[in-house]
């Protein structure tokens, strides 16, 4: 706490500044929009040369006691900078024109706001008008290819938060997950929010601007501010939106008779190759021809968006009231996800200096799930109809070709639904003392409830598709996460020194609690029937809840001299209860520097840039969400650790307890070490914009699995602060703003590179494996030092065999006893050639090289409007490459799957047929990991095209509107890509096991058609 | 300045606030039971006991890799199971396998799971202040289950680190000399014997006994060589006519002869209706019959079966040995699949591991059967072979015979030394002796020779490679992996 007060009395120091006092006349007005003529609050006015100075209030009417001869200074975000001397008038009336200069624009950033001129870090903010139209449940699914820095990976199921990775992945074994930070509210998701709840989204993307967060931050952070009233006027808009979703590029599999082809191929080799008969299955038993995604997959997903707000105010206060509905089937038949969302803010001046007010956000959604279905529909035979008849499924079982789910049933006993409410909720009060302090507290909470109740009916469409339990399961989750945050800010301009100074205390209060049950016999007599209560003897429950407390102090200081030279310094002294007691505290600093090169003399006889600026950080940031009690030594009891005695009647259990485990000595956040330096700026007469940062991330303690020596008889591995991973890369944002006559045009593009590697574990760690693959078992990727984190690991496959003699002639010559053996004594011809890494004359796991890794080393987005007269158009691209995908949904085969149609055509079905794919016998060694199933998972996207029309003026007019616009909109209708799977895009949260397919929701195109009304 | 003094007093209440929660941070984590406050009461001391015996029965102990490398590794299994399922079991039939093979570490990491159990309990009980007798007996039953998993670990592996308290050090990176490993479980066995009760009231029947330790320390010192201490311990169990032996073989099997007069010690399993962890074994499940009851691993080889007619035993060859098609005295038809991995002919399986399906009550097959370990029958072997060895055959014949009478075999008066080793293949069948029977004994090359075993290499498994691995080199490998 010392440490704080220090900052507090620093600040009362600077507070008691002598200000200059001299002959006063009394000045006031009313301070408008000159585009609009809408009176402007929040307009600062200073007499120039001095602190003293006012803020116009919600009328945008001032009143200022000043020197005769001074001069008044008006500005104000977004608006160009007037300067009226006072030459003894009493009323001053200013009409303000919007800046053209987005280096006056105000971001928001931590705990405050700053002008995007004196900002020393990264932060790029992406405007409502760049997510409103698009038609997604989650806002974050609208982020893709707008931010230099920013990989989002959608994974296509409605409602799903989409893997976000703000400069790359820097963490393993914890959550990759940025900080969402939603007016002031610290929370992990924005699932709840409408696209059009919201205003802006800023990211935070290197330390000097997100260290304010400290032990959160390390994976970045995405500042979410929503709409609010900004004049007092009372305003009503509707904008809402209709259309659909349709697959696209969707992957044809072997139909009917190609399918018997390779499954007689394959049953052929391994007959021969086990010296058994051989009969071959009569394509003419199975004539029908099916695509079971067919059959699963809606032709045609409808979306609905409607929104309506209302805002406005009075004398002294702002408010804003919204409702919005939003519904969205998913592409597989009976996935369903509705949401309906009321928001509410008020803001009020109540006494002169002291504002208070609240805002809320209430949001209630429900899912129809659906279940893994791909899986069944990609391995299926594609031979069998969905229904024998209108009522009765396809047993698909029996016959030569072994059993199989019929997907369709599946989908059809699958009952599983789930609701939630999430409310979001805060208040403050704002005390402005001695105009320069601001003291605000702040009290908030995110509370989320959510419930699900998954059904199975009795059903038997065949013997191995049967289930007869009537399983019931229910379970509730609740949580509360509650902040008080209290901050004090002082802001001044001197002469040429212009600063601020920023202190703050938050204290965070997590709590959840969730608890499940299930019981079998539980009968169907609809949805009101379906309780625990109903079923046999045999419910069982369960629970579990956490608390994570969490303390913080912190401060900020800016500091800009002559708009030239700039510096931002913070702190934050975070404690947190999931860390051992003795070790919870840590300080996380940072700090910026700028320099306005366009701002010195020698740049002022040139004509290319109108803006330069060249910029310095250096912080560090924690990610404290790790997994939870680890360093917590428990004991394990009952269960397996029981034991009975006796005999016969006399038989009793014996409770086991015992400590089983082993816990690291420490465990703490892992720490992200930044630095990043860039050059930013405008030229051509601020036509051309410009942004290059350079990154360099390392994350130090990385939570890594440490092996543990299983003599010491307890756990195999425990995660420790083990490993350090690096993202290093270059950002370049470009963008044009012109207009040619009456056509107003720009094209903004952004381009990123990164690199990720582990860059050391600790003495005696061993690497550790991933991408598990359900057939098999075989992990297919391994994350160790000098390799990005996740890269896929197999052998590496030189061809395919052609023939016996080729396999005889894959020989290896022992250099001590002369003796040739056979590296691949068990192959037959179709089968992969491996390389011989050691050349040891075996094909084992010491035979496995990396190849390659799921992490992109580019993304690449654009963007292009045009706008004339009333028209509007634009179109959004992106791309990202250099990344693999593990085509793993090939090799997951017991039996008779079904194969893709790419590897119907291209596979080797004899001699001379092909020396890339194997033979339809992708079983025995064809199935280990290697080079064959890793493919290309670069892609380029049209993310969306949008043409929309503002009808003039004068026609809207009559009908009572200020203004309509009406669009259409398609979203993701093309993506190129050369993988053979539905998606090249494989979301995945777990570090270890990304981009391995094992059957991915498809990719779809969204259309929509909507109007925007103004009242 | 009245402002002033009014920021200041507002900013003292703010930090006040903060400061006063500094236990804010301060409680213990949700939903666990922290290790602190455990061994502190006798029901703590009971409980960690417990779980040691409750250890005995998991899968790395009596499942995969107890069959794997305890008989599979032996002339009388093979593999089984399906073409393809396991293969890498069949690296061990033909004693291929390399350090890097997971059932090595299954093994090794089973037992010194059990030694961190019962170390926790040797260490941590004699602090609690709780009934002394029940103190000492808890501790020599820890010691007990010790000496088993170092037993199992000196034999498979030769010389193997050490630990014998918590915490571990640097001592579980170095290898103990084998002689010193042995001494270890001597230690502990003379402890067991000197501290535990000869018998327990009803509902504590299975726990160690002063008779099995002495039963186990006589099977130990044959393994060392100690032929007169082997006969004398042995003798005692004997005479101490605390023991005898089950009328009928095939009974012995069933579960109810557990614990019975036969048994010196036996892993405690029971099925008990809705408790899935004390009703979790998977002994039998992983060697009954495939496609009817379990997965048909551990199958019995024809030259077992050979065994078992050339000594005129149809009785423990009925047993040992169950047929597709048989019929068991309790009305169970053998079915199951058609064909086994490396079997040519009639499927057949363990008939030891055999559990009536109309007992079973709740979890895996046959989890309600107890695995023997340490029978009467094997004392009077033990008692017979010590004296062949000290040159007293006569009156190796009466233990012998005992044996033999019980399954209808002739007398034999005057034995020698193969005639303890039949006897001890036939009636110790699928038990876990086998292998380590065939390495102590020297018979191993010749009787293994055929299938791959590698003299001077395969009398030991390997160190896993993993350990040696993190033990950046500490831990040596056998010879010749």
């Amino acid at each position: 706490m010392k440490k704080i007060k220090l900052l507090f009395i620093l600040m009362f120091a600077l507070g008691f500044l002598p200000l200059a006092m001299a002959q006063q006349v009394k000045v006031s007005g009313q301070v408008k929009s000159a585009a609009d003529g809408e009176t402007l609050p929040g307009v600062t006015v200073v007499v120039k040369g001095t602190t003293t100075g006012a803020a116009t209030d919600l009328d945008g009417r001032y009143s200022l006691e000043v020197p005769a001869t001074a001069t008044l200074i008006f500005s104000f975000v977004g608006m160009e900078t007037q300067e009226i001397p006072v030459q003894g008038q009493t009323t001053i009336n200013v009409s303000l024109s919007s800046s053209a200069s987005m280096l006056d624009e105000v971001v928001v950033v931590g705990y405050g706001s700053a002008k995007r001129l004196d900002l020393t870090g990264s932060v790029t903010t992406v405007k409502a008008k760049d997510l409103a139209y698009q038609a997604v449940a989650n806002p974050a699914q609208a982020l893709q290819g707008k931010v230099a820095g920013v990989q989002v990976t959608n994974s296509g199921s409605p409602g799903s938060s989409p893997v976000i990775r703000i400069r790359g992945l820097g963490t393993v074994s914890s959550s990759s997950a940025p900080l969402y930070v939603v007016d002031g509210i610290l929370t992990n998701d924005i699932s709840y929010l409408g696209t059009n709840d919201i205003e802006n989204i800023t990211f935070l993307k290197d330390a000097s601007s997100s260290a304010i967060y400290g032990v959160r931050a390390a994976n970045g952070v995405i500042i979410v501010t929503t709409k609010r009233s900004s004049s007092r006027e009372a305003r009503i808009s509707y904008s809402g939106y209709t259309g659909f979703q349709k697959v696209v590029n969707k992957f044809e599999l072997a139909k009917g008779t190609q399918y018997i082809d390779l499954i007689n191929e394959k049953n052929k080799l391994l007959a021969d190759a086990s010296g058994t008969a051989f009969t071959p299955v009569d394509p003419n038993d199975y004539p029908d021809a099916i695509d079971w995604y067919d059959e699963v997959l809606r032709e045609k997903a409808m979306t609905q968006s409607h929104d309506v707000s209302v805002m406005g105010g009075s004398a002294k206060s702002l408010y804003t009231f919204g409702a919005s509905w939003f519904t969205q089937e998913g592409l597989v038949k009976g996935h369903d996800y509705d949401r309906i969302n009321i928001r509410s803010s008020l803001e009020s001046e109540v006494m002169k200096n002291l504002k208070v007010g609240y805002s809320a956000n209430l949001s209630n959604y429900k899912f129809k799930d659906v279940p893994g279905v791909f899986y069944n529909a990609y391995v299926a035979p594609p031979v069998f109809t969905a229904k024998l008849n209108d009522s009765t499924f396809n047993p698909m079982g029996g016959g030569s070709l072994g059993n199989f789910a019929n997907p369709a049933a599946q989908l059809y006993y699958f009952n599983s639904r789930s609701n939630g409410i999430r409310f979001l909720g805060s208040a403050f009060a704002e005390l402005t003392i001695l105009e320069h302090f601001k003291l605000k507290t702040a009290y908030g909470m995110d509370y989320g409830s959510n419930r699900n109740r998954s059904y199975t009916p009795y059903y038997e469409v065949s013997p191995t598709q049967v289930d007869t339990n009537r399983m019931l399961s229910r379970s509730m989750g609740f949580s509360t996460h509650g902040f008080w945050d209290n901050t004090l800010t002082y802001e001044n301009t001197i002469g040429k020194h212009r600063f601020s100074i920023m202190a703050g205390m938050s204290a965070q209060e997590n709590r959840n609690l969730s608890l499940s049950g299930s019981n079998s016999g539980v009968e169907n007599y609809g949805d009101h029937s379906l309780y625990i209560s109903r079923g046999g003897e045999s419910s069982s429950a369960g629970d579990g809840g956490s608390k994570i407390t969490a303390l913080s102090t912190f401060g900020r200081a800016t500091y800009n001299y002559m708009d030239k030279y700039l510096f931002t310094g913070t702190l934050r002294y975070d404690g947190s209860s999931v860390f051992p007691a003795d070790e919870r505290y840590d300080i996380f600093p940072s700090v910026g520097f700028g320099w306005i090169v366009s701002g010195e003399d020698f740049m002022q006889n040139q004509s290319i840039f109108n803006f330069l600026k060249f910029r310095a950080s250096w912080g560090i940031t924690g990610n404290n969400n790790i997994p939870a009690n680890l360093y917590t030594l428990t004991i394990a009891r009952g269960g397996e650790l029981s034991t009975a005695f006796g005999e016969g009647g006399n038989v009793v259990i014996a409770e086991g307890a015992n400590l089983t485990t082993a816990v690291p000595p420490t465990l703490l956040w892992e720490k992200v070490n930044e630095f990043d330096i860039a050059f930013e700026g405008l030229a051509v007469d601020n036509k051309l914009s410009f942004e290059i940062d350079y990154y360099h991330r390392l994350t130090v303690d990385g939570i890594f699995p440490t092996t543990l020596s299983a003599t010491a008889g307890t756990s195999g591995s425990y995660l420790q602060n083990n490993g350090d991973f690096l993202n290093s890369g270059i950002e370049i944002t470009l963008g044009w703003n012109d207009k040619l006559g009456d056509l107003n045009y720009s094209f903004n593009t952004n381009f990123t590179y990164n690199k990720n590697e582990v860059k050391d574990l600790l003495e005696g760690t061993l690497g550790l494996y991933g991408g598990n693959l359900p057939v098999g078992g075989f992990f297919s990727t391994y994350t160790v030092v000098g390799q990005p984190i996740g890269s896929y690991y197999g052998r590496n496959v030189l061809g395919i065999f052609q023939n016996e003699g080729e396999i005889d002639n894959y020989t290896w010559t022992d250099p001590e006893t002369n003796e040739v053996k056979l590296v691949q004594p068990n192959a037959k011809p179709g089968d992969f050639k491996y390389e011989d890494v050691d050349n040891n004359g075996l094909i084992d796991a010491k035979d496995r090289v990396f190849l390659g890794s799921a992490l992109p080393t580019y993304l690449f987005g654009f963007n292009a409007t045009f706008e004339y007269k009333g028209v509007d158009f634009s179109i959004d691209l992106y791309a990202q490459g250099g990344n693999k995908i593990y085509n793993a949904k090939r090799g997951q085969r017991l039996g008779n799957e079904n194969y893709d149609l790419d590897f119907y055509e291209n596979r080797w079905n004899g001699e001379g047929t092909s020396n890339d794919y194997p033979s339809a016998d992708l079983t025995g060694d064809n199935m280990l990991p290697n080079s064959w199933y890793i493919e290309s998972g670069s892609f380029v996207r049209i993310r969306n095209i949008q043409l929309g029309y503002t009808i003039p003026v004068k026609a809207v007019n009559k009908i009572g509107a200020r203004s309509v616009r009406v669009f259409v909109n398609t979203s993701n209708p093309f993506t190129f890509f050369k993988y053979n799977g539905f998606s090249p895009e494989i979301a995945s949260s777990s570090p270890t096991s990304q981009g391995v397919d094992l059957n991915v929701y498809p990719m779809s195109a969204t259309y929509n058609f909507g109007v925007n009304v103004n009242f | 300045m009245k402002t002033y003094k009014w920021i200041l007093s507002l900013l003292f209440l703010t930090v006040l606030a903060f400061s006063s929660c500094k236990d804010y941070l301060d409680f213990p984590p949700e939903n666990t039971i922290p290790a602190e406050g455990f061994f502190e009461t006798q029901e703590h001391a009971v409980q960690s006991v417990n779980s040691i015996y409750a250890h005995m029965r998991t899968w790395p102990m009596v499942a995969f890799a107890y069959i794997i490398m305890q008989e599979i590794t032996s002339d009388n299994a093979v593999k089984g199971s399906a073409v393809g399922d396991a293969s890498f079991i069949n690296d061990y039939d033909n004693f291929s396998f390399t350090a890097n093979q997971f059932v090595l570490k299954d093994y090794w990491s089973g037992r010194y799971t059990g030694i961190n159990l019962a170390n926790q309990s040797i260490t941590n009980i004699p602090g609690i202040s709780m009934n002394e007798s029940l103190k000492t007996r808890l501790i020599g039953e820890a010691k007990f289950l010790r000496a088993l998993f170092y037993f199992d670990l000196v034999r498979a592996f030769g010389d193997v680190p050490t630990p014998v308290a918590v915490p571990v050090g640097p001592e579980i990176n170095s290898r103990t000399p084998k002689n010193q490993v042995y001494a270890i479980i001597e230690s502990d066995l003379l402890d067991a014997i000197n501290t535990l009760p000869a018998s327990y009231d009803a509902s504590n029947k299975g726990r160690a006994t002063s008779g099995a330790a002495k039963g186990m320390l006589a099977k130990v010192y044959l393994y060392m060589e100690r032929w007169g201490d082997a006969e004398r311990l042995a003798s005692e169990v004997v005479s101490s006519g605390t023991y005898s032996l089950n009328p009928s073989f095939y009974n012995t099997f069933r579960v109810a002869a557990e614990n019975g007069p036969e048994s010196l010690f036996e892993i405690q399993a029971q099925q008990i209706d809705g408790n899935w962890g004390v009703s979790f074994s998977q002994h039998a499940e992983v060697q009954s019959v495939r496609g009817q009851w379990g997965w048909g691993f551990n199958i019995p080889t024809d030259d077992l079966a050979a065994a078992f007619d050339a000594a005129g035993d149809p009785v423990r060859k009925a047993a040992t040995i169950l047929y597709k098609g048989d019929v068991t005295p309790e009305g169970d038809v053998i079915s199951g699949v058609a064909s086994l991995d490396g079997i040519t002919g009639t499927p057949r399986y363990n008939g030891k591991a055999y559990y009536p399906p109309s007992l079973q009550v709740y979890g895996p097959y046959g989890s309600g059967q107890n695995i023997r370990v340490l029978r009467y029958a094997e004392i009077l072997l033990i008692q017979a072979e010590a004296l062949i060895r000290q040159g007293n055959s006569s009156a190796s014949a009466t233990p012998l015979n005992a044996v033999r009478s019980r399954v209808d075999l002739p007398a034999i008066n005057s034995p020698v030394i193969e005639d303890i080793y039949r006897e001890r293949r036939l009636e110790l069948a699928f038990e876990g002796d086998r292998f380590f029977d065939l390495v102590r004994t020297g018979q191993a090359a010749s009787v293994l020779g055929s299938k791959g075993f590698t003299s001077g290499k395969n009398e030991l498994f390997a160190i896993p490679q993993e350990l040696i691995d993190l033990s950046e080199g500490n831990l040596t490998q056998n010879p010749g992996y």
